[in-house]
């Protein structure tokens, strides 16, 4: 029994040994850094806005400050830089984990798996901020929204139990885990950088990958198709149910939301066949978000110092210039003055 | 149970510790045992899906038991017969298709090393007098043991017997531990990492925009490699938990890609298999064919017709669909030819004129070259049916024959001596260490598909 004892003990300090040096290694080829943004991805390991998101929301419980958690699609991502946020909001530690291809299910999950990683008593003084916009609510089961739960999944600090995905452990001790996990997050990031197998999902296909040769165009143009010409459609229940569901986790978990309707460009505006069944939704379900306490509804639909065509280069993606005017839209209407 | 997963990891560890926690043989015999019925139990979710299972095993009790008695050879021969219908029902042969079928929620993990394991044990008692009985506890033991359950070896009862009996005096050195747990480490990452990039690289060529037939060829010998990595990877892992469990099991590859003739590559690949049917289908075959036939070259096409018969039951035992049925054709004719042509050498060289050709460079690379492309050829039909390019064959396997001609593969080291009896040093620890580390890389990461033990599934 003995020899083998210590060889088992031989055995576990020879992985340890391999597991501080490839964690030394990583932090000389990618130095860590606390995560706010979920849009620099390929600066990280975790290489795609999606596992940096999943590491960003382990990690969050590691201070005790109160946070102003900002969630939603890809929009959100350019139009409310965290730095610009954090200014308005110095009281709050400010992270944006939106992401592309997302939509209300999407926010949900997130919005509860953050829940189970924080700990109630940061969960009390934080703000959870959820932009929406029409797009945002395209029902599950369209082709182009990602599979959250599978990135989730393989940051390893996620797991399924009885099908449904939690965190692997509790608040206080998850973001030690992801601290333990970077050297397999680095090897991770060593096959997939240099394979190039990894797959941005969202905002950061165009910003951290470079696109090929006329792919953001046919993007582009799929998007219209979808979204400005598609007048035979309109915006099914499923998705605003999906958002009474996310206000009642938050309300319950103690934290407040906000849900912010995010401007839209001009034109967009002129020509989205959307709209009218996206206003009638609102009408619809607004009332019923407003019941809950701790959920505000804040419209920046057509705030004039957002729409202008000229500070977004798409669809609605606002460009870099544009968003202190968002930042500042968003402190003119929630928050101290 | 997935052997990368954290609950075979979490049950291989408890089992060696428990095992080497008192030295009594009864001690260890029920830690083995219970760790087999822990491994089996994963298998289902409910304990009516193992009584298919169970039927089978209580039918080859029982034949053991009859065999033990002695009956006339119809007696037995139908006993063997009902085996093998409940065995090609359970397995769904689709020549079965047209009866009832199985209902899905059945587990039947192991079923066909079980089925020799039977077969065995009812051939040797029926053989043998004197031998001590076995009893229902041994023959779970040996039917069912966790070690050899879902894709072998197929060890021999005697020696496995005779190993359990001993279990009481086994004790583990440095050096055993390391090299037990080496050769796990060696088996996980063939399985996990060298089989998966073989799959991988197998589409890929696959779907590459090169000739038909070059790509044809090179994926068929990637395939073979595929198999091999994924194959002998899984016996590595249960021979070295074997190992730090006092159980010597046999050796099932034993560089088989040096082999210069397809008998011989069958010598060395799936060895346990292929001795398997040695004694008991193609030695009896030849004692009863040496009944009818009297004269040395009519007992020359006796043996021809042995190594058909035989290798082409040993095909047709890997798959339950047409495929198999020409798997097995290809390897009998091939075996076949194989033994034909030896004999015609023989007769025109004398054995050492063919040793000396044999020793000869481009002739022994010629013939390692084309007999690994026979047997590419033979195993495309494992994935070229799903593929659609089975008509590129011919072409392919003749690329990939010349190809393996000019290339001759490097060996593959025979690992079964690894430190055995050498002092462990701190590099031996690191390196260990450092394949366990990459073997938990790899299991940390879920979107790493690593692709089933193929031979779970025969």
């Amino acid at each position: 029994m003995k020899p083998l004892l210590r060889q088992l003990a031989a055995l576990a300090a020879a992985i340890a040994f391999w597991h501080i040096a490839v964690g030394a290694a990583s932090m000389a080829v990618v130095p860590p850094k606390r995560i706010f943004d979920s849009l620099p991805a390929s600066d990280t390991i975790y290489l795609t806005d999606a596992k940096l998101v999943a590491a960003a929301v382990a990690g969050m419980g590691a201070t005790a400050s109160p946070k102003l958690i900002l969630f939603g699609p890809s929009a959100s991502t350019s139009a409310f830089r965290p730095h610009e946020v954090h200014q308005r909001y110095p009281a709050y530690e400010v992270h944006q984990l939106s992401l592309g291809w997302h939509n209300v299910t999407h926010a949900k999950l997130e919005a509860r798996l953050m829940i189970e990683s924080l700990p109630p008593e940061v969960l009390a003084k934080s703000v959870f901020a959820l932009a929406v916009w029409y797009g945002g609510f395209v029902e599950n089961g369209q082709p182009h929204l990602f599979d959250m739960e599978s990135v989730f999944l393989q940051s390893g600090l996620f797991a399924r139990q009885g099908g449904v995905l939690h965190p692997i452990a509790s608040p206080s001790v998850l973001p030690v885990l992801l601290q333990l996990m970077r050297p397999f997050h680095f090897a991770q990031w060593l096959v997939e950088s240099r394979l190039g197998t990894y797959r941005p999902h969202g905002f950061d296909r165009f910003v951290n990958a470079p696109a090929k040769a006329g792919e953001k165009e046919a993007s582009m143009k799929v998007i219209e198709d979808e979204w400005l010409r598609r007048a035979d459609r309109t915006l099914a229940d499923q998705q605003f149910d999906e958002l009474l569901e996310v206000a009642k986790l938050i309300d319950k978990a103690g934290a407040r939301l906000l849900i912010v309707d995010l401007a839209l460009p001009r034109w967009h505006t002129e020509h989205a066949a959307y709209l009218p069944s996206y206003a009638a939704q609102k009408e619809k379900y607004w009332p019923q978000l407003k019941k809950y306490p701790r959920v505000e509804m804040i419209d920046l639909t057509g705030v004039e110092a957002l729409v202008d065509d000229e500070n977004y280069y798409d669809l609605n993606h606002v460009t870099l210039e544009g968003t202190a005017a968002w930042a500042d839209a968003l402190k003119a209407r929630w928050g101290p003055k | 149970l997935d052997f990368l997963s954290l609950s075979f990891g979490g049950l291989s560890l408890a089992t060696v510790l428990l095992f080497h926690a008192a030295r009594d043989v009864r001690w260890r015999q029920a830690v083995v045992g219970l760790a087999s019925a822990l491994y089996l139990a994963s298998f289902v979710s409910a304990p009516e899906q193992l009584a298919a299972l169970g039927a089978f095993l209580a039918l080859g009790f029982g034949l053991v038991q009859l065999a033990r008695r002695k009956p006339g050879s119809l007696v037995f021969g139908a006993g063997v017969v009902l085996l093998l219908a409940c065995f090609a029902w359970l397995k769904r042969y689709s020549a079965l298709e047209a009866l009832p079928q199985p209902p899905p929620a059945w587990v039947t993990v192991g079923l066909s090393y079980i089925l020799f394991r039977v077969l065995q044990l009812a051939i040797d008692e029926l053989q043998n007098d004197g031998r001590a009985p076995v009893g229902p506890l041994g023959f779970l033991l040996f039917t069912c043991s966790f070690l050899t359950l879902v894709s072998g070896p197929i060890q021999r009862y005697d020696d496995h017997r005779a190993q359990l009996a001993k279990l009481g005096d086994f004790s583990l050195d440095a050096a055993g531990a390391y090299a037990g747990l080496s050769r796990m480490a060696n088996g996980l990452l063939k399985v996990a990492l060298v089989s998966t990039a073989l799959l991988k690289l197998h589409g890929w060529v696959l779907a590459a925009s090169a000739p038909a037939w070059a790509t044809f060829g090179a994926a068929a010998l990637i395939y073979l490699f595929f198999l091999y990595a994924n194959f002998s990877g899984s016996i590595d892992i249960v021979l070295g938990l074997g190992a730090l469990l006092g159980f010597a099991l046999p050796e099932n590859f034993l560089q088989p890609f040096r082999a210069g003739n397809l008998l011989e590559f069958w010598n060395h690949w799936h060895v346990t298999l292929s001795q398997w049917f040695k004694f008991y289908v193609f030695n009896p075959l030849l004692k009863l064919m040496g009944q009818w036939f009297k004269t040395p070259a009519a007992m020359v096409w006796a043996g021809v017709l042995g190594y058909v018969v035989t290798f082409f039951l040993m095909g047709l035992w890997h798959g339950t669909t047409f495929a198999f049925v020409l798997f097995g054709a290809l390897l009998g004719v091939g075996a076949g030819a194989t033994k034909l042509y030896e004999s015609v050498m023989i007769k025109r060289l004398g054995k050492k004129g063919l040793a000396a050709l044999r020793a000869r460079h481009l002739y022994a690379a010629a013939a390692n070259g084309f007999t690994l492309a026979y047997v590419a050829g033979a195993l495309s039909l494992w994935w070229a049916v799903r593929a659609g390019s089975l008509s590129r064959a011919p072409a392919g396997v003749l690329v990939a024959g010349i190809l393996m001609t000019l290339v001759r593969l490097p060996l593959t080291p025979n690992e079964r001596s690894e430190s055995k009896g050498l002092p462990i040093t701190l590099k031996h620890h690191l390196w260990l260490g450092a394949r366990a580390w990459l073997i938990a890389a790899i299991a940390f990461d879920s979107s790493f598909h690593v692709p089933e033990l193929l031979y779970r599934g025969f």
